[in-house]
């Protein structure tokens, strides 16, 4: 292997944080391919294992047991919801970020490599995009399309790009000036050969940092559009939705204000960790990357 | 060695070459200003020859070089290279069409057929190629400028090449070396399998002095000296005729830059190249130069062979530039022109010779009109009203 890669390998695994966050995302990773088999679903809606099988006609929370480990809320047993949901959260964040990242990077990186009149368009759209308030922007968009995750996902893409965009603009800015890349256009190679095999490698690590940051952030606000009901549908596994329910319960019962924790502790924990994980993996990649950190 | 082939037709010809370089403020982006980094600059390159091209930083002797390579499109003038004209290969397309008209169609259609004759040689060419292959038919002399603009435009590449200054970061940190310079042979599909594109490098690497195992390192494994031999193998692994060598040596050690130094005129004999050699350093120039130029705030002031000028300057600025070297012998007093102010900003250059608020000898004219670069002496122009008054 690379010289370059081995050294960063061994930074990494130097870093507790960073062993801590990966640990943390192997394990959500075993979670959701084990998902069938942790929580394997119910012969009634084998085709449907997504959908939370509801399993009492009581509307009250039921604390956990031996049969429902994390409890019931709203009927449905959370432990299934939280395992299928670790599948859900993954989906959410790596397909919104890897969409959103690559919008970002197009435009971004033709924004800065053309400058000019180019440039300014592109940028003012961005800024359009930016000065709309993401939850309103995507409340709206969702009322459009309709509820679903698709639709919430759609929502996080087309108003979650500007920030790569911006940052690879930067970034491509101080690179193009580089006189590697004027050697590369004196050879003859085409703008998108600079582009990709020039510009880009030199500066996409802090994209793919803040990337890897903003997976986490992601599922929070899936989990956000999820509570105020713009999510999933009922019944589905999403963390978000699971903290839906408890909004009957957060409060507690009369005197007993922590009766109904379960109903908020379980999702929300795994919600916290899967984040933690992305957020630590992402500072220990901008500690290795970060060249004036270097040694 | 110039001097026999100097008779020939030069390979390359620059005439009133110009870069202007806007300068935008406001929130429209509006130009309110523009830097006259080269303004009007003609020169010949004749094959084989090495042409030092000397001057001040910010006179503009890089603009030049990046000009000729297409790096920055001109604002007006022409290139030529063996005779035809390649300033359409260097402008974006878009202002190819207002470059033809302007240069040759318009003079072209006020022409009758028998003042052909009388036209200079570079127009003479064209008003050829657009009387007789393409029947006086504009639009079909533009196309044939447009089509295949991109083959053409490699092809020119191939044919021209840059060695650039600094050894840091004209090398991308992430490519290995093989990919660097073989970058260029799979632009161009030099090779056809694997192999060969890989015993091109090795053999170019083995050419500017590296061992071919080098291919699969990583720049930063290299020092400056090693680096700007990766950059030369760089440009030559097209097999270009022209170099054009911009400030190559001047990052470099003082004991690193005579051993490039030698390797670029090693290298220039084998592959019978014709140079470029742009740099502020007279030493660096006397030793590789078969002719120079002086450049001054965006013109030509001077241009000859290197013993003429060394021996007996003719400009003013040059004469002062000659002054500035030292010499190696403590008895020796030499006279030293030293020059009052600073380099005016090209944004704004003085009126008439740009030199005149800095000159010695300058008198009323200067400030009024701009001297031509003229032929002095043999092989020596001069552009000053008073050529040779102060050597």
């Amino acid at each position: 292997m690379d010289k370059e890669y081995k050294r960063m390998l061994k930074k990494f695994f130097k870093n507790p944080s960073g062993v801590f966050g990966l640990v943390l995302l192997i394990f959500f990773t075993i979670v959701a391919i084990f998902a069938p088999i942790i929580a394997p679903p119910q012969p009634s809606n084998q085709y449907e294992p997504y959908m939370m099988p509801i399993v009492t006609w009581s509307p009250d929370p039921q604390p956990p047991s031996k049969e429902h480990p994390f409890g019931v809320s709203e009927r449905r047993d959370i432990f299934y919801g939280v395992v299928w949901g670790t599948r859900t959260a993954f989906r959410i964040g790596l397909i919104v970020t890897g969409v959103s990242t690559l919008i970002g990077l197009f435009i971004g990186s033709i924004s800065a490599y053309y400058g000019g009149w180019i440039d300014e368009i592109l940028m003012r759209i961005t800024d359009i995009f930016l000065s709309i308030p993401f939850l309103i922007a995507a409340i709206v968009l969702t009322t459009l399309l309709g509820t679903g995750l698709d639709k919430v996902m759609i929502a996080m893409i087309v108003f979650g790009w500007m920030g790569t965009a911006r940052l690879i603009r930067g970034n491509i800015l101080q690179a193009k000036e580089e006189q590697y890349v004027l050697a590369a256009k004196a050879i003859g190679v085409s703008t998108p050969g600079i582009i990709i095999r020039h510009l880009l490698p030199n500066t996409i690590f802090p994209v793919l940092i803040q990337a890897s940051m903003r997976m986490g952030s992601l599922v929070i606000t899936a989990a956000i559009l999820s509570f105020l009901g713009l999510g999933a549908p009922q019944g589905y596994s999403d963390w978000g939705a699971i903290l839906n329910y408890a909004r009957n319960w957060m409060l507690g019962a009369h005197g007993e204000a922590l009766k109904y924790w379960y109903t908020i502790v379980f999702p929300g924990t795994a919600m916290v960790l899967f984040v933690l994980a992305w957020n630590l993996i992402g500072d220990t990649l901008r500690d290795i990357f970060d060249p004036r950190l270097r040694i | 060695m110039s001097q026999t082939i100097q008779k020939n037709t030069p390979m390359l010809s620059v005439r009133n070459l110009v870069k202007h370089f806007p300068i935008r403020a406001g929130i429209f982006k509006r130009i309110v200003a523009w830097v006259k980094a080269v303004d009007g600059v003609d020169f010949d390159i004749y094959e084989g020859e090495t042409l030092g091209l000397v001057g001040e930083s910010g006179c503009g002797k890089t603009t030049i070089g990046m000009t000729l390579l297409g790096l920055y499109p001109p604002t007006d003038g022409s290139v030529y290279f063996n005779g035809e004209d390649i300033t359409p290969y260097l402008l974006p397309g878009w202002k190819v069409r207002s470059y033809l008209k302007r240069t040759y169609i318009e003079k072209f259609k006020q022409l009758n057929h028998d003042e052909m004759e009388e036209l200079p040689d570079e127009l003479k060419h064209y008003a050829e190629v657009y009387f007789n292959d393409h029947k006086g038919d504009a639009g079909r002399f533009i196309r044939s400028f447009m089509e295949n603009r991109k083959e053409k435009q490699k092809a020119l590449r191939r044919k021209m090449q840059i060695v650039f200054q600094d050894p840091y970061s004209s090398l991308n940190p992430r490519m290995r070396i093989g990919n660097i310079i073989g970058e260029a042979v799979d632009v161009h599909r030099l090779a056809s399998s694997k192999e060969e594109r890989q015993k091109m490098v090795a053999d170019i690497l083995q050419k500017v002095g590296l061992y071919p195992e080098y291919a699969m390192r990583y720049p930063h494994e290299f020092s400056g000296g090693q680096r700007q031999r990766i950059g030369i193998a760089r440009a030559l692994i097209l097999n270009p005729k022209l170099v054009v060598a911009d400030e190559a040596v001047s990052a470099l050690d003082v004991s690193i830059r005579s051993q490039i130094l030698n390797l670029m005129e090693d290298l220039q004999k084998e592959f019978q190249l014709t140079y470029l050699f742009i740099s502020h350093d007279l030493s660096v120039i006397k030793h590789i130069s078969d002719r120079v130029a002086v450049m001054y705030l965006g013109k030509i002031v001077e241009i000859a062979p290197k013993k003429k000028l060394f021996e007996r300057p003719l400009h003013p600025y040059t004469v002062s530039l000659m002054s500035a070297i030292p010499i190696p012998d403590p008895e020796h007093k030499k006279k030293r022109v030293i020059l009052k102010g600073d380099v005016p900003s090209p944004i704004n250059p003085p009126s008439g010779c740009r030199f005149h608020p800095r000159c010695p000898i300058a008198r009323e004219i200067c400030s009024r009109e701009e001297p031509p670069l003229q032929e002095v002496e043999e092989g020596q122009k001069v552009a000053c009203f008073f050529a040779g008054e102060m050597s």
